[in-house]
């Protein structure tokens, strides 16, 4: 008796009262649905029943499941029937009613999906509408009358609880001869939904994945339409199905059998494609496994979701964030510290770092969350989404700070890896060549794609982190929020660090202060070979101790630093965050001159007539006069946003304090009119001081265990640097050559790579490479001239003694160098070019760039033998250098210019 | 002898009020479509975006070497809204076309180039100006 039961129960003439049941159940659900579903609301609606309204979910869950198990067993059933051949003992009007219940079928199951309101459902009306529009002269009115159009879902809603609800069940007691289901199938079904409906909750999308995927029964279609360039074929294809399944009653049991034969392959198909769209699809129509941990196949909710939520919960009143419900709000609406634009009130917690804004939970709703969300690698769903600043993290992308480009060509150029020292390069692609690892063991943690790994403020070891590298500000608050935090003293952060335009220079500070040495020379700091145990009582006037164990003494800062100006006081977000174009090197990357702000001709713009970008962090700062003359760069356009022409005079006000800075033109005392002068770059008078490293050597030690910056992992293998001597001495000149104006110009170089490699023990290699710097050590006052015409340094040549000797009326210049000479090259080991030489290639790390040849050397040392007998102010001879042509009949009977 | 039967006029009346309430039904159906796709949410727009592509209510604007093209964001395949690039190229999250930044077709299943939208530079305001139509 009881295996009869069972065999009743499963047998297959079962699916047509299961499917009645099914449909039974819906109706009754969906009844209770429509009291608390709101489909003019409909995402944030469905997100309440998700967050607090449990009854209401698991009545959706159930009316979602019931609605499932409809649809199966219904096809079912029709296979059954088509298997037993019973469609011959049907009424044909029967026959037709059952045809027509297949598309309203469909119908009622696709609203459904549509009254998500989710991103998947907007895609998901989008494409129906434009199916349907396609069929000519009846598209439209068929379009219009199932689902209206694509902004509203009140057709959608009154069809689907109406319209498409009354046909089939009114189809269904035609065919079934029954206006309720029978006790038994309802009790065969009911546990089947209730299980499902307890452990799979249906959710809905966040509206934030670019992953759109249809409801199970029409993936099949979606891959279908992937393959297809004219979709609307399968809207023929459907009908034909239909007059297909229509015909197998009409025509002989032969042909019937063969049609059948081609519907059930075809089914099978179908369900082949549709698992495989369903499972192996993801994101941006990218193939996928569904153990991938970035799949998103199907998301449901665990009955943990069902839990009743504090009595609290339901009386606390959140605001919706972008119009939606984020269940972050619930705990976390007390967050305070962000500015307007970022505040949680308007962008809540879920848009910057993730994790599941549908959820009271609080282990899920964290889980898959970020909590540093400036980091590249998430940036594109977090900062970079297209409601946010999607154009700038593409410029991010490009920029140098990112890219490393500068850093990596000339050390490609100098390991011997690349035939020039320039070209476009990224550090996130660079492999395991030896000037690779030699850039991982030493360099590659400073660039922007560098991960943040934790929370912690910004300090001198701070390397990488996105957007939050520079945009975000721990105030003394929030970092003893961290504290506690850390200690466990505290469970909840309120105190948000600001994120903010106020780019301070400790943000710069850890990354430049190496190499060229920027940060550090900008505030007056010179590296020295002490450690830390030397300066145990430090006197911090006179010397620095840095938190890498670096030790720095005191030297003049830059004239600019003096005055209280920031980094970003000058350099503005499209040197700093990229423009959109790859630059090789830094200098090409920089837009601003000094002559934008020391001149009494600026050129300027107002507020209006500005970029988006600039027009936006001038509304940030409540800057909203649009008479105000801003001043502009003059090469590139790109305005000083705290920089204004008033009243004839070129005002600066600090971005830090406020303070106004009164800006002076370019003195009628520079030496600019005076031959070869003029094509001098303004840092070559006014650079006090450049840090020269001598004699840097680096080996590769394959045993020893090393550290991978670029992967932030330890490694077999290491480069080991070690240098000789830091100078802080006036920088040496150099010509670089502008290839788009065809213009040369003086400007500042320190020895960029001098280096000696030793990649093994039998492959060694020296290169002698000088890179153009700008110091960032600015005075007001310009050097001496004899700063640059008597001094072997600035010309090339190294430390030593330049003397001017005569004997019987004939000068000549006499160098005594300091630094013996590098056997590789034959050059002492600080200088660029030898005495009175050309130099070779150029020897410098841009093919651009260049030392003086013999002429220019020439030129500059005849100035020099003038200044060992004249003061530098002496006006008789600035009259001759400034009279052109300077020819030698001009000069006194007793000058003695020298020979070569 | 009746003219017409009771029956067969009844059906005559039903007839020709169905007719007209259809035709009703089909003209209400038109004017909304008109209201609802000639309501753009924002037609004059400041000209100063980053190059490359940024997305805007329904339109994607490209901006290439400082020249600016603008195209609809619905997929010429199926009017999916395209809100996803991919280096140079545009990608539609529902049926995988790929378009290039200057709108046209790279890869199906999308036949059609992306719709131009044809705009006007108003360099005196710094704006520009999107036909409605589009």
């Amino acid at each position: 008796m009881k295996l009869d039961s069972i065999k009743i129960l499963i047998s297959r003439s079962q699916f047509g009262y299961l499917s009645y049941a099914s449909f039974f159940i819906c109706i009754l659900s969906g009844i209770a649905l429509a009291f608390t579903f709101d489909p003019m609301n409909s995402y944030n609606s469905i997100s309440l029943m998700i967050l607090l309204n449990k009854p209401a979910l698991f009545i959706r869950s159930i009316h979602y499941w019931s609605a499932q198990i409809f649809l199966l067993t219904s096809v079912f059933h029709i296979i059954d029937h088509l298997l037993k051949r019973t469609e011959k003992d049907v009424k044909s009007s029967s026959w037709v009613g059952m045809i027509m219940l297949i598309p309203f079928l469909l119908y009622a199951m696709f609203s459904g999906f549509l009254l998500k309101g989710d991103n998947e459902a907007t895609q998901g009306m989008n494409i129906i509408v434009s199916v349907l529009n396609s069929i000519p002269l009846i598209g439209n009115i068929i379009s219009g009358t199932m689902f209206g159009t694509t902004s509203s879902l009140q057709i959608i809603y009154i069809n689907h609880i109406i319209t498409s609800a009354l046909v089939v069940w009114l189809l269904t007691i035609e065919h079934s001869k029954k206006i309720i289901p029978s006790a038994k199938s309802l009790l065969q079904v009911i546990p089947l939904i209730a299980l499902l409906s307890v452990i799979l909750i249906p959710s809905i999308s966040k509206n934030i994945s670019p992953e759109t995927k249809g409801p199970w029964y029409l993936t099949g279609i979606q891959e279908i339409f992937h393959w297809l360039n004219y979709p609307e074929i399968t809207i023929y294809i459907l009908f034909l199905i239909l007059v297909g399944i229509f015909s197998v009653k009409y025509l002989n049991n032969k042909a019937s059998g063969r049609l059948k034969l081609v519907l059930l392959i075809f089914l099978l198909s179908y369900s082949l494609v549709s698992v495989f769209a369903l499972f192996f699809r993801g994101e941006s129509w990218k193939l996928i496994v569904p153990w991938d941990d970035n799949a998103n196949v199907v998301e449901f909710l665990t009955a943990s979701n069902l839990k009743t939520p504090e009595d609290s919960l339901l009386k606390r009143k959140v605001p919706l964030i972008q119009g939606k419900i984020e269940s972050c709000m619930y705990c976390h609406s007390d967050v305070k510290g962000l500015s307007i634009s970022h505040d949680v009130a308007a962008i809540g917690c879920y848009s910057c770092h993730l994790g599941n804004p549908l959820s009271l939970d609080k282990i899920t709703a964290h889980r898959g969350m970020t909590l540093t969300p400036g980091n590249l690698d998430v940036a594109e769903k977090t900062c970079g989404t297209i409601n946010c600043h999607p154009g700038i993290l593409k410029r991010v992308g490009k920029s140098l700070m990112t890219s490393m480009s500068g850093v990596i060509a000339v050390n490609k150029y100098t390991f011997g890896e690349s035939k020039t020292p320039d070209g476009y390069y990224n550090i996130e692609n660079i492999g395991f060549t030896p000037a690779e690892t030699h850039l991982r063991g030493l360099c590659a943690g400073c660039h922007l794609s560098n991960n943040k790994l934790k929370p912690a403020p910004i300090d001198e070891l701070s390397r990488g982190g996105g957007c939050s590298a520079c945009h975000l500000n721990y105030q003394p608050e929030s970092i003893a929020d961290l504290e506690n935090l850390k200690a466990g003293k505290k469970s909840h952060f309120v105190n948000h660090p600001e994120i903010t335009l106020k780019v301070t220079d400790d943000h710069c500070f850890g990354c430049h202060s190496r190499s060229g040495r920027i940060a550090t020379n900008y505030e007056g700091w010179h590296e020295t070979h002490l450690n830390s145990k030397d300066v145990t009582n430090i006197d911090k006037s006179k010397f620095r101790l840095l938190q890498d164990g670096r030790v720095f003494e005191k030297k003049n800062d830059d004239v600019h630093h003096k005055a209280g100006m920031m980094c970003i006081d000058c350099h503005n977000s499209y040197e700093i965050m990229g423009d959109g174009t790859k630059y090789s090197h830094k200098e090409n990357a920089v837009k601003i001159q000094c002559i934008d702000c020391h001149t009494d001709n600026p050129s300027t713009i107002t507020k209006d007539k500005m970029d988006q970008e600039s027009q936006r962090i001038l509304n940030i700062r409540n800057k909203t006069d649009l008479n105000i003359k801003y001043i502009v760069s003059k090469g590139t356009g790109i305005p000083y946003l705290n920089t204004i022409y008033k009243d004839g005079r070129i005002i600066t006000e600090l971005k830090s304090s406020g303070k106004q800075l009164i800006s002076k033109p370019v003195s009628t005392l520079c030496g600019k009119d005076i031959q070869g002068h003029n094509r001098m770059d303004c840092a070559t008078c006014h650079t006090a001081w450049a840090p020269q490293c001598i004699g840097c050597h680096t080996q590769y030690y394959p045993e020893m265990t090393g550290w991978d910056n670029l992967t932030n992992k330890e490694t077999i293998g290491s480069w080991l640097e070690k240098d000789k001597e830091f100078y802080s001495d006036f920088p040496t000149l150099g010509v670089t050559f502008d290839p788009k104006s065809k213009n040369s110009k003086v400007t500042t170089f320190i020895p960029g790579m001098v280096l000696s490699i030793s990649k093994s023990k039998n492959e060694k290699s020296y290169k002698r490479l000088f890179a153009p710097a700008f110091s960032h050590t600015i005075s007001a006052k310009s050097v001496p001239c004899k700063t640059c015409h008597n001094n072997p340094v600035a010309l090339g040549y190294g430390r030593g003694e330049l003397k001017y000797v005569i004997n019987n009326n004939n000068g000549r210049w006499i160098f005594s160098q300091k630094f013996s000479n590098f056997s590789s090259d034959n050059l002492p080991e600080d200088a660029w070019i030898g005495f009175l030489q050309n130099s070779k290639n150029n020897n410098s790390t841009r093919t651009n760039t260049r030392p003086f040849n013999i002429e220019e050397q020439k030129k500059i040392l005849t100035i020099g033998s003038c200044l060992t007998c004249h003061k530098e102010n002496d006006k008789k001879m600035i009259a001759v250098l400034r009279s052109t042509p300077f020819t030698k009949k001009k000069l006194s009977v007793k000058c003695i210019v020298p020979i070569w | 002898m009746e003219l017409i039967t009771r029956k067969a006029f009844l059906k005559t009346i039903i007839g020709i009020t169905g007719s007209f309430l259809a035709y009703l039904f089909y003209k209400s159906l038109k004017i909304n479509d008109h209201i609802v796709s000639s309501n753009r949410v924002q037609s004059v727009i400041k000209n100063d975006f980053p190059e490359g592509f940024s997305f805007i209510n329904d339109i994607i604007l490209v901006k290439k070497n400082q020249k600016i093209e603008i195209f609809s964001d619905k997929c010429t395949h199926l009017g999916c809204k395209i809100n996803k690039s991919s280096g140079t190229e545009l990608v539609c999250s529902c049926h995988g076309s790929k378009f290039s930044d200057n709108g046209q077709v790279i890869s199906g299943p999308a036949l059609k180039n992306l719709k131009k939208i044809s705009f006007q530079l108003d360099n005196l305001r710094n704006v520009i100006i999107l036909n409605n139509e589009a």
